[in-house]
């Protein structure tokens, strides 16, 4: 049996049926029920509906032996697991925000609002930058549009909620897109059907 | 009574079996102090890889450290030399982060290290060792196998730095798009970077053959193709795989490395390798060196799982018991080397259950 770590959500149904085109479907999966695992035996595949941020913890400790998962989670909470493609869905990027009228200013402390305080502080050490790094959960954008922050360090996708916020991208910090990830343990027992997968979302996947 | 083996849970029983098989190669057992100074492994800090070290101030007013690792304390006073090895195995506690529960915990640890002169056979015989180690623990394992050497000949044939630690964490992701894009940045021809993705799919020597494209690269190959061979011939052929993911180290470790896997255990287990490199930082410039960990705190967890041992009977009394014929109850189990419970309560999962009454003793299979 395959344990699959799937995202709740837009990206989740996107990826599922992508896994769909490849022969792991699992009809339970279109039920209005609430079931957060859901298996077909005859192809020997379990699903494990997941809030996207914990993917990874689910594939790295083994209980998923292979996911699916956004690359700013991956850069967020570096989980020990193998990043064998990226899958071209969910593209957007991580990106530092501020208000239309933000003057960079060297000098003081920069202080970033964010959801993503690893990446932000890798960000910037390597700039040699000092931050103070104020966590939120959501609604980012807030912060700048209301001086909480001087800039934020959020998911920039079409751009529109920051534009509606006099808001605009500074700098791009990295590209943000799905990625088929697996447990490293699980790839090396498991490493036929896992093998079979990642060449079946090669061929699917559109490459830039 | 004698004193059964079987008798123990499996996760008790490993240590036994370990001391047994590294006995019978000629390693002697090596113990250490709970703590040792912790200048000693500040000044080793980078072979630690960034471990949190327990401190404490010894009465003396130095800083003292609860060890997070043995192999340092095995080499600070080595008595090998070049002709005569010093061969140590250990059983001991360590205090550092667990990959199980990310916290820091005392985690016990078994492993071995040979000191001497490293040649072939030495190395067949400590990667042997580390698979009859994985089998004591289960019969589902792997060993996969690297090449420092190797992956370092690649660096420098590339124009890389000895220490690319961006590429090895690529390496270790088996991420191909990183290693193109790392390469890209770092102006390495596409060729090369094509070798790089190539190194970090590949799990065959044919694989890693097709790599190879300087002198160095070719005798770290042979040295790789040997071991492969050696082994094989010695029937480990279906447990060792090449894999370069789990390279995490170029500064200490300088040739063959390796990781243990057992199946339904999300990470490696055991992990060892070539470390001439740490010799020559603590100036020991003649000697070389082999050995491998096993971390027993995911081990654990994982035979926990297999089999929660009960006893055998449940010997059930109540107030109006004969005491006499209690004792002597337990004292006849005891004897015939049973493992029972002694009890009140009529709850068990004891497959036999003896009832003690006012004066018999009534014995019936739990249904």
């Amino acid at each position: 049996m395959l344990n699959i770590a799937l995202p709740k959500g837009r990206l989740g149904n996107q990826v599922f049926s992508l896994f769909e085109s490849l022969g792991l479907a699992c009809p339970e999966f279109y039920s209005e029920n609430r079931k957060l695992v859901i298996e077909n035996k005859e192809n020997g595949v379990r699903y494990q509906l997941i809030k996207p941020s914990d993917v990874g913890i689910y594939v790295s400790h083994g209980v998923a032996d292979i996911g699916v998962v956004g690359k700013d989670v991956l850069l967020e909470t570096e989980p020990d697991v193998y990043e064998l493609l990226d899958l071209n869905l969910g593209k957007c990027s991580l990106a530092v925000a501020a208000k239309n009228d933000y003057v960079p200013d060297n000098e003081s402390v920069l202080k970033v609002a964010t959801k993503y305080p690893h990446v932000a502080a890798k960000y910037y050490r390597k700039q040699n930058r000092n931050i103070e790094i104020i966590k939120l959960n959501g609604s980012v954008e807030l912060a700048a549009a209301v001086g909480l922050s001087d800039v934020i360090v959020d998911i920039v996708e079409t751009g529109s909620t920051l534009k509606e916020n006099d808001m605009k991208v500074f700098e791009t910090v990295a590209p943000v897109n799905a990625v088929f990830i697996a447990n490293k343990s699980s790839f090396k027992f498991k490493n036929r059907e896992i093998t079979q997968i990642l060449e079946g979302l090669s061929e699917v996947t559109i490459n830039d | 009574m004698r004193f059964n083996i079987e008798n123990l849970r499996k996760d008790e029983q490993i240590p036994f079996l370990l001391e047994q098989l590294y006995s019978q190669f000629g390693y002697k057992k090596f113990r250490m102090e709970k703590f040792e100074e912790y200048d000693f492994y500040l000044e080793n800090k980078s072979f630690l890889r960034g471990e949190h070290i327990i401190t404490f101030p010894g009465l003396d007013g130095k800083l003292m450290a609860l060890k997070p690792d043995i192999t340092l304390s095995i080499l600070k006073n080595t008595p090998a030399t070049a002709l005569v090895p010093d061969k140590r195995f250990y059983t001991e506690n360590v205090y550092r982060v667990s990959k199980a529960s990310h916290e820091i915990r005392e985690i016990p640890q078994t492993g071995l290290e040979y000191v001497g002169k490293v040649d072939m056979y030495v190395m067949c015989e400590v990667l042997s060792l580390a698979m009859r180690t994985l089998d004591c623990i289960s019969a589902n394992h792997l060993l996969s196998v690297a090449h420092v050497g190797f992956l370092t000949a690649l660096f420098e044939a590339a124009g890389l730095p000895l220490h690319s630690h961006g590429m090895l964490k690529f390496l270790a992701q088996k991420n191909a798009r990183s290693i193109k894009l790392y390469c890209n940045e770092k102006n390495v021809s596409e060729d090369f970077a094509e070798k790089f993705i190539a190194l970090s799919s590949a799990s065959s020597l044919d694989e890693l053959k097709n790599i190879v494209c300087s002198e160095k690269m070719q005798r770290a190959y042979l040295e790789m193709e040997q071991l492969y061979t050696l082994l094989s011939n010695s029937g480990f052929e279906n447990k060792l795989y090449i894999d370069f993911s789990i390279i995490n180290d170029t500064e200490y470790y300088n040739g063959l490395v390796f990781s243990g896997f057992i199946e339904g255990i999300p990470h490696s287990v055991l992990s060892g390798g070539r470390y001439d490199g740490l010799l020559t930082k603590m100036n020991k410039n003649d000697l070389q060196a082999i050995g491998f960990a096993v971390y027993f705190d995911s081990i654990e967890r994982f035979l926990g799982k297999l089999k929660n041992k009960n006893a055998d009977i449940a010997v059930i009394y109540n107030e109006k018991s004969n005491l006499s014929l209690l004792f002597e109850t337990v004292n006849k189990l005891y004897a015939e080397g049973k493992s029972f419970n002694v009890q009140t309560s009529t709850k068990t999962n004891a497959k036999t259950l003896f009832y003690i009454k006012e004066d018999s003793v009534e014995v019936t299979e739990n249904a």
